[in-house]
């Protein structure tokens, strides 16, 4: 094929792409190319590296530069709340949203992106809610206030409702704002005070759910509106699964009345092992019944709701019959709806 | 002037660039620099810090190169930093270095800030940043210190035959287009096109052998 959006008209352009020595519509052509042909890729990423050389690093910046770049950071992203360590992983969850949402065209914020009815909007005011959940007890005021006794779901009502009628970035803020004010708060507040989401969690605990919940939403809105998402940094997503593993007992003992256990091994970074009853027994002698190896942020995602049990692969040994069962009742550890 | 393409074309450039390192190396650097950005997109201001620590006299010293003006390269280095900091998406592992995507967006926007002095310049005669001042001499020799990068870079620009080096300077350093470059040269835009393209190859295996030496 020839012609100016032919493979041999674009590689004559490589090298003069590489020194951005095109056109911007001819940066546009190889660009679009290159997202196509393998072997122009190569050239394109051998010769970028050899451009990288050619100015040299060997003059040092201006020395108060550093220090006017980290003040004008925090104007440009807000960078992740300030937490104690048992908190940090929700502190990225939230700049990782964040960060989502600051890319969305007004289009975006009303794509459905969970439960085939909530928009971005109503899944921003939804965390929103729950976290306000979280907030109230720890003593933070919030919009609107809360009686005593109020679950997720109707909270979550109340505020989607409210949210609807304002501004997208007003939520935002709100959220953002809330999500601040909760981590500040943290520090002066007891870790054995417990906090109900479903059932009563210490605050480090209900902190991991809510990094949980965050991340799995955050996903949410990226598989709607086409944006990129990271999993989580494996530093925080090890004591996600493990929070999993230890809180798995309470929603799957009800199709174990006579116990049993199940051993768990979750390979990649953030991975580990773990023994976990079935059912509501705390004895964990004797031989798993079924032993379970699969990926950490797959399982994740089926904890979460978001992968299906009935196809989620995994390396079964042992009882299979009893593994798929357990499998099978994961997902209803996801607290909403 | 009769181009010659380097023996091999792209697989042998690749062979040169991978003996660098060991593909290993490479892996774990890879690794490394996506690492860095998903910290970055977790909020991670130690991450922004360590970014800068690592890369900025990269990034500062192109800046310089292309801009030649201090201030001018202190805002590119300020755009290329603070626009990884809010958007550290733009980057992706799987496509190249972190070193090599910072350097393209340091070289990207000072190119554009030169540019459009220059076009200012025409439009007023009193340039801040005068490409029409960078014409004599050898650009590089008259910026480079002892310092072991520039001492390579000039060592491999010296292999270049000279209508490639002159074409490749053109480009990279007062931030011509090709089609200027072909202008100023007098040649076809095809030829300015190979000449850049086979001056980078050339420079590949030159950098890639004095890593060796």
């Amino acid at each position: 094929m020839t012609g100016t959006f032919s493979h041999e008209a674009i590689s004559q352009l490589i090298g003069a792409w590489a020194v951005d020595a095109c056109s911007p519509e001819e940066a546009d052509l190889v660009q679009a190319h290159l997202r196509r042909c393998d072997i122009c890729t190569t050239e394109a990423r051998v010769l970028r590296e050899t451009v990288a050389d050619l100015g040299g690093d060997d003059l040092r910046p201006p020395p108060g530069l550093g220090a006017r770049l980290r003040t004008a950071a925090h104007v440009r992203r807000r960078p992740a709340p300030r937490a104690p360590a048992y908190a940090k992983p929700y502190a990225a969850q939230v700049a990782a949203l964040d960060l989502t949402l600051s890319t969305l065209d007004p289009g975006g914020w009303q794509r459905i992106a969970a439960y085939e009815e909530m928009s971005v909007h109503d899944l921003l005011a939804h965390l929103l809610a729950t976290d306000s959940l979280v907030a109230a007890a720890l003593g933070v005021p919030v919009q609107p206030p809360m009686e005593p006794g109020t679950n997720p779901v109707a909270r979550t009502a109340v505020v989607v409702a409210q949210e609807r009628e304002r501004p997208v970035e007003q939520t935002l803020r709100a959220w953002r704002d809330q999500a601040e004010a909760l981590c500040r708060v943290l520090p002066r507040r007891p870790g054995d005070a417990t906090v109900t989401l479903g059932f009563p969690m210490v605050v480090p605990d209900v902190l991991l759910a809510r990094a949980f919940e965050t991340w799995i939403h955050t996903e949410d809105i990226a598989g709607a509106t086409a944006s990129p998402a990271a999993t989580p940094l494996p530093e925080n997503l090890s004591p996600m699964a493990d929070l999993a593993a230890r809180m798995l007992p309470k929603v799957t003992a009800r199709g174990f009345p006579d116990g049993g256990l199940i051993g768990l091994h979750l390979t990649g970074p953030g991975g580990g092992d773990w023994t976990i009853p079935a059912g509501r027994s705390d004895d964990l002698g004797g031989v798993p019944d079924a032993e379970i190896t699969a990926d950490v942020v797959e399982f994740c995602r089926l904890v979460g709701g978001r992968r299906d049990p009935a196809t989620f692969p995994a390396v079964i040994s042992g009882d299979t019959a009893v593994a798929r069962r357990w499998l099978a009742a994961a997902p209803k550890l996801a607290p909403y709806p | 002037m009769r181009l010659e393409w380097c023996r091999g074309g792209v697989s042998a450039l690749v062979h040169q660039r991978s003996t660098e390192s060991s593909t290993a190396e490479r892996a774990a650097s890879s690794e490394e620099d996506a690492r860095l950005r998903d910290r970055l997109v977790f909020g991670d201001e130690d991450a922004f810090s360590e970014v800068y620590e690592k890369y900025s006299c990269l990034v500062y010293t192109i800046a310089v190169r292309v801009t030649r003006d201090e201030r001018a390269a202190e805002d590119v280095a300020q755009e290329v930093f603070l626009s990884f900091w809010q958007r550290p998406f733009a980057f992706d592992a799987a496509k190249g270095s972190l070193r090599g995507w910072l350097a393209m967006i340091a070289h990207r926007r000072a190119v554009d800030l030169v540019r459009r002095e220059e076009a200012h310049r025409r439009g007023n005669q009193d340039p801040q940043l005068s490409m029409a001042a960078l014409g004599g001499g050898d650009p590089v020799a008259d910026q480079v210190t002892d310092a072991d990068t520039t001492h390579r870079l000039r060592a491999a620009l010296r292999t270049l035959p000279e209508p490639l080096r002159h074409a490749v300077t053109l480009a990279y350093l007062h931030g011509r287009t090709y089609r200027e470059v072909a202008m100023e040269l007098g040649l076809p835009e095809g030829t300015a096109k190979s000449r850049l393209r086979e001056a980078l190859r050339r420079l590949t295996v030159a950098l890639s052998n004095h890593a060796h030496d």
